[in-house]
């Protein structure tokens, strides 16, 4: 029993109900569709090289239909094949990428000071191939030390005339260490003579727990009187290197997982500087 | 050749030893600057307030794995010159006491002295690149020996060296 307006509350009810449902039931069937488009976004996988006289130098690529790829230098803090993965992973989230195999290639040990044996002409040549085989504009990605020779090979590419349509379009380091020496207690110390010249666009991630991070607005100054390009974003409540850390923190966890997002927004912000 | 690349990377990573620091003589320019620092007791605590005795200066974080590696035997340092004009100031920097706290329980480390450079300004007057970073100054506060990285305090050179100072 119920009266005329109890009943046409209770057919609208009904209705909202209904239309709600078929809402919810069409959301989720694009939420479905958006997710499955994610997980199975094709990744080209392959191999490019660079092949002189006496050795070839490799990257892995992942690469995706992303108008750029970010090409990592190893770090000689974690094993190499867990870096591998976090590049494999990155590209599952749509942005290309490649992992180098420059130490393994050349026979060098994993230690920091043997970046300086890095070729940095070969190194060139590879990113000219990465940059002509995928037709994407092509993005360094070091880590301590490695910065160095991201940095080099930035300024080589300067010195040889070219930004647009270049081998690299920019650099993006982690945590840089651009200290042209080992730090001596209580001696001011000197960053390396590069880091006075114009070089390709920089941007910069520091970690907040890092030593680094007390020196970025000095390192920031000194680049940015150079004439170069530079960005950075601090990272608050991680460490350096977290993303590869075997005891990530949850917070370093989370913001592995938007390792993409991040790169991206670094890719976007040098591009625009172009 | 793949699989031989992956054995010799391998091979790096189980030889590499972990480089050991030295505490050397102090060669730096940088004076031992003043500092005001509290501990994590909420105590004061002065630099110049510890003329007259040895000071080791500690500066670390609880981020830094070669830090927490030698916290240790700093602690077995402290307790063997109990008693005598010697004494440690670790600084630690840009993190809170309740952080900090748990950590030193943690690690079973809770009678050294732990001062909070919270914004990191000591750390820079002190031109600390790398942590940890160690300064041992003398009676009269000034800076002797330094040393970057790590460093086992049990080692029978530091306590020579650090004897040498208070004789």
């Amino acid at each position: 029993m119920c009266t005329n307006n109890t009943c046409n509350g209770k057919k609208n009810i009904l209705i909202n109900f209904t239309l709600r449902s078929l809402l919810l039931l069409l959301y989720s069937l694009l939420n479905v569709s958006v997710l499955q488009a994610d997980e199975t976004s094709s990744i080209n996988e392959t191999t490019i090289s660079y092949e002189t006289a006496d050795t070839e130098l490799t990257v892995s690529c992942f690469l995706t239909n992303s108008e750029a790829v970010i090409v990592f230098l190893p770090s000689v803090y974690a094993p190499f094949e867990e870096q591998e993965s976090l590049a494999k992973e990155i590209a599952g989230k749509s942005l290309s990428t490649c992992f180098s195999h420059v130490f393994t290639d050349l026979f060098l040990p994993v230690e920091s000071s043997y970046y300086r044996d890095i070729p940095l002409d070969h190194m060139l040549s590879l990113l000219t191939n990465i940059q002509r085989t995928t037709d994407k504009a092509v993005f360094l990605v070091a880590h301590g030390s490695g910065n160095k020779v991201a940095y080099r090979l930035a300024s080589l590419v300067i010195q040889k005339g070219g930004q647009k349509n270049s081998a690299l379009s920019g650099i993006i380091l982690l945590s840089p260490n651009l200290l042209g020496d080992t730090p001596q207690p209580g001696k001011d110390q000197q960053y390396m003579s590069l880091v006075d010249q114009k070089t390709l666009p920089v941007f910069i991630f520091q970690p907040a727990y890092s030593p680094h991070h007390w020196h970025l607005d000095t390192l920031i100054g000194k680049i940015k009187k150079s004439g170069t390009h530079v960005r950075y974003q601090r990272l608050p409540d991680v460490r350096d290197g977290y993303a590869l850390r075997e005891d990530r923190t949850p917070k370093e966890q989370q913001l592995r997982e938007q390792a993409a997002v991040l790169f991206n927004q670094a890719i976007q912000q040098l591009s625009g500087i172009q | 050749m793949k699989i031989i690349h992956i054995f010799l990377v391998v091979l790096v990573f189980a030889v590499s030893p972990i480089q050991a620091a030295e505490l050397k003589p102090y060669t730096g320019t940088m004076h031992a600057s003043e500092f005001i620092l509290k501990d994590m007791q909420g105590k004061t605590h002065r630099l110049s307030g510890y003329r007259g005795k040895v000071v080791l200066v500690n500066f670390w974080a609880t981020w830094c794995p070669p830090c927490i590696e030698e916290l240790p035997s700093l602690q077995r340092l402290l307790e063997l010159y109990e008693g005598k004009d010697f004494t440690i100031l670790t600084i630690d920097v840009g993190e809170p006491a309740e952080l900090i706290r748990p950590f030193l329980s943690q690690v079973g480390v809770n009678d050294l002295t732990v001062l909070l450079d919270a914004d990191g300004t000591t750390h820079k007057d002190w031109n600390i690149y790398v942590f940890p970073t160690n300064f041992l100054l003398d009676q009269s506060g000034k800076i002797r020996y330094a040393a970057v990285g790590a460093l086992n305090w049990d080692e029978q050179n530091v306590i020579d060296t650090i004897n040498k100072l208070l004789e």
